[in-house]
């Protein structure tokens, strides 16, 4: 969260409702007016002269909903689910798995505090206009890219009208890991394929054609991988 | 590189091409803090962020709610559900080569494609292989479904 007394954004503003009050973790905050706009999600207390006020940036909005069923909370509302330290009052991610000791490959081993923000209008009919509008603008704040160097020989989106002269590909789908065949353009062009262009593979499973479930099992049979079998 | 093409450029090479062909699909998604989300996917976009309607949210404690609309950063995903009733190949292909009369296919479409189909296939051979050399481990997903991992 940014600094809390941060008065609301001037510009990018794609939805403003007045009359909203706000409850953090469950924690009444006020009554004031909410500024979703493109820079950050901004809320002003009223006549409180920009103290109080709330700032959150859409990179930590992990998730944001309308939910109207009264379960949990009285109210029906726009929930957003915030990572991260905020100053504000915390939850802590709720494991199911007691302290931190949960499967290996969980890759957010640090549980990281999560606040519980509701923001609920006295006008119903707003909730979906909101949730618009945090869609539009989250589109709007893509994560950094990790991994991939876009200069590097990646496989690069083609354009509408590109030449369709003949071309050649690898047939062969008996690729060892770690090596590619470079792909040969009829043009004399070639293109080689980065290295990182896969997803990761170790943790895919899919469902299997029986097909190719049988060409699989000769394949293995002839490589003796089964060769310790009860026939 | 535009926008556009980075987000095109990111469908080709990552599976994102297949969760995008979820729209329309009723399925279950996991995110990164043990939560899982099931409802009817609305839209997918190239950086995976994901908006469901009727969507059910349980928390690592096993609450529950009902959430009318919900939306997810993609980041935030950590297992996509595919549907049993989903050809993951012909979901790929359609976004990734499709068939449009008034347009060519790039060819670079169709190298992306191959790559896909042979990552794929390697991939089932790998999966096999490691199956025989390690003891029997949980099998991910309920029944019914297929797990991609994100």
């Amino acid at each position: 969260m940014l600094l809390p007394n941060e008065p609301p954004p001037e510009e990018g503003i794609r939805h403003r409702q007045s009359d909203i009050q706000v409850f953090i973790n469950q924690t009444e905050m006020g009554t004031g007016t909410l500024y979703i706009a493109e820079s950050r999600v901004s809320w002003a207390k009223d006549g409180a002269d920009n103290n109080g006020n709330l700032s959150f940036e859409y990179p930590r909005i992990a998730v944001h909903a309308v939910s109207t069923e009264r379960t949990f909370f009285p109210h029906p509302c726009l929930y957003l689910m915030i990572e991260g330290f905020t100053g504000l009052p915390e939850v802590s991610t709720t494991n199911g798995s007691e302290g931190g000791a949960s499967d290996s490959d969980n890759d957010s081993d640090v549980e990281a505090p999560i606040t519980e923000v509701r923001f609920v209008p006295r006008d119903l009919t707003s909730l979906e206009l909101m949730y618009k509008a945090l869609n539009d603008c989250q589109a709007l704040h893509p994560d950094p890219e990790d991994q991939d160097d876009e200069d590097e020989g990646w496989l690069l989106a083609d354009d509408d009208d590109d030449d369709e002269g003949e071309y050649e590909l690898s047939q062969n789908g008996h690729h060892h890991p770690g090596t590619y065949n470079d792909i040969e353009i009829d043009d004399g062009e070639e293109l080689r394929v980065g290295p990182r262009a896969l997803p990761h593979p170790h943790n895919l499973t899919m469902g299997r054609s029986s097909q190719e479930e049988e060409e699989d099992e000769q394949e293995a049979m002839e490589t003796g991988q089964f060769d310790d079998a009860d026939m | 590189m535009g926008i556009h093409a980075r987000s095109r450029h990111r469908e080709l090479n990552t599976l994102t091409c297949l969760v995008m062909k979820l729209e329309g699909w009723k399925t279950t998604v996991e995110l990164q803090n043990d939560a899982y989300v099931s409802g009817l996917v609305i839209e997918v976009d190239a950086k995976m962020n994901m908006q469901m309607t009727d969507a059910w949210y349980t928390d690592g404690n096993g609450r529950s709610i009902r959430l009318d609309l919900f939306h997810v950063r993609g980041r935030k995903i950590r297992y996509v559900h595919i549907p049993d009733k989903m050809d993951m190949m012909e979901a790929i292909r359609e976004r990734v080569a499709p068939l449009v009369r008034h347009r060519k296919v790039g060819k670079k479409s169709h190298i992306a494609l191959k790559r896909t189909e042979q990552t794929v296939r390697r991939f089932y051979r790998q999966q096999e292989g490691e199956y025989h050399q390690q003891p029997q481990q949980g099998e991910a997903g309920p029944s019914g479904h297929q797990t991609l991992l994100h």
